[in-house]
């Protein structure tokens, strides 16, 4: 199975009218993922008794994108110059690329578990499938079957998630008001850290994670904490696409 | 902006809708018996509406869930839980004994009346004795 490699920048490749452009990232770090999490404004209110849900993270992804690119290629510019010269050249990349990257970056959903994998007693496996960089050819890949082993969460974990994930503020000044989620992205991260055993699918330098525990929690992507500690932890509900924005 | 979690009487008010839905919705599900599919949707105009911020029913879910869990005999104590968990399940125990007393439960059978005047019980048929 190929791995993701974690330390490498990332290359996103978008093609339009038969023209390819790349777009590198650096290495998204956690307290940047966490700023994009903050960001998020996921709302609820009740509508004629109905509950009415609204998502929007374009805001937060839109800055992540135009904080971690560090290279843009296949752009002109009228004198010629390379478009990173120019200052801010990030917010001057047409926004439907700079929406586009942050789509693959967050493109990360729920993988069933293939067929011949054994049940592992006291260990929890969750697989993930996910787009992460293009290879040398400019494709972008999907990986599949990205394997996160956890220990069985216990009572006080379970609690703990059931606690943060319910958090909320009324914004509005009244109790009908809008309900403005605060999410439990922090404390998945935390849990994840906490219970997980070993990984599949992913490097740092050409060296798989593995059991590592220490180097997985150091080098994991946040992102992929999160998508993955929340199929453990809410495994009825879990949709990590984003695309319905 | 309120702090659900720290408006105790906005989640009592939000426990309590809770209980009256499900109070109403289990005697649907019991009257609805072969009933098709039409029958079944006007039943449920029955079920009072939500008048809260979904977040005040969110946290009040979560309150039932600790509160299954002691009942369960899951020991943890007040230390395990957060000062506003703690005044949650005592806005939980005020909605809880609210309820009940507005809905009796049939000696005989257990079920809640739909109120404290009914003559005979609601789920087993059984007159209830007037008080004299």
């Amino acid at each position: 199975m190929a791995s993701i490699e974690l330390a490498t920048p990332r290359v996103i490749v978008i093609e339009e009218r038969g023209k390819q452009y790349r777009l590198a990232l650096a290495r998204i770090v956690k307290k940047q993922w966490m700023r994009y999490f903050d960001g998020i404004v996921s709302t609820s209110e009740n509508q004629m008794g109905k509950r009415v849900d609204s998502f929007d993270s374009s805001s937060a992804r839109l800055e992540l994108v135009e904080t971690s690119l560090i290279d843009a290629q296949g752009y002109a510019t009228a004198d010629g110059s390379p478009i990173t010269a120019a200052a801010g050249w990030q917010a001057l990349l047409p926004l439907s690329h700079r929406l586009a990257v942050g789509n693959t970056i967050v493109s990360v959903e729920r993988a069933e578990a293939s067929n011949d994998e054994p049940i592992m007693l006291g260990v929890e496996a969750v697989y993930l499938n996910a787009v992460w960089s293009a290879d040398e050819n400019g494709v972008m890949q999907k990986y599949r079957g990205l394997c996160h082993r956890f220990k069985t969460p216990n009572g006080e974990q379970q609690r703990r998630f059931s606690r943060d994930s319910s958090r909320s503020r009324i914004v509005g000044g009244s109790r009908k008001a809008k309900t403005l989620w605060m999410g439990p992205q922090p404390t998945l991260v935390e849990l994840y850290d906490e219970l997980i055993v070993s990984v599949e699918g992913y490097q740092v330098n050409g060296v798989e994670l593995g059991a590592d525990h220490d180097t997985i929690v150091a080098e994991m992507d946040t992102y992929h904490k999160v998508a993955a500690a929340d199929v453990l932890f809410s495994p009825a509900a879990a949709n990590l696409s984003e695309d319905n924005d | 902006m309120i702090d659900v979690v720290h408006d105790t009487e906005g989640v009592r008010m939000a426990l309590e809708e809770i209980f009256e839905q499900d109070l109403v919705r289990s005697r649907i599900e019991r009257e609805s018996v072969g009933a098709n599919e039409e029958t079944r949707e006007r039943m449920a105009f029955q079920i009072p509406p939500r008048t809260l911020s979904p977040g005040y029913y969110e946290f009040g879910l979560h309150l039932l869930r600790l509160d299954a869990e002691q009942k369960a005999g899951i020991g943890f104590t007040a230390r395990d839980l957060a000062a506003f968990e703690v005044s949650g399940l005592l806005a939980l125990a005020r909605a809880r004994s609210a309820f009940e007393g507005r809905h009796p439960a049939c000696s005989a059978c257990g079920a809640r009346q739909l109120n404290r005047f009914g003559v005979e019980c609601s789920g087993c048929g059984v007159k209830f004795r007037k008080r004299k």
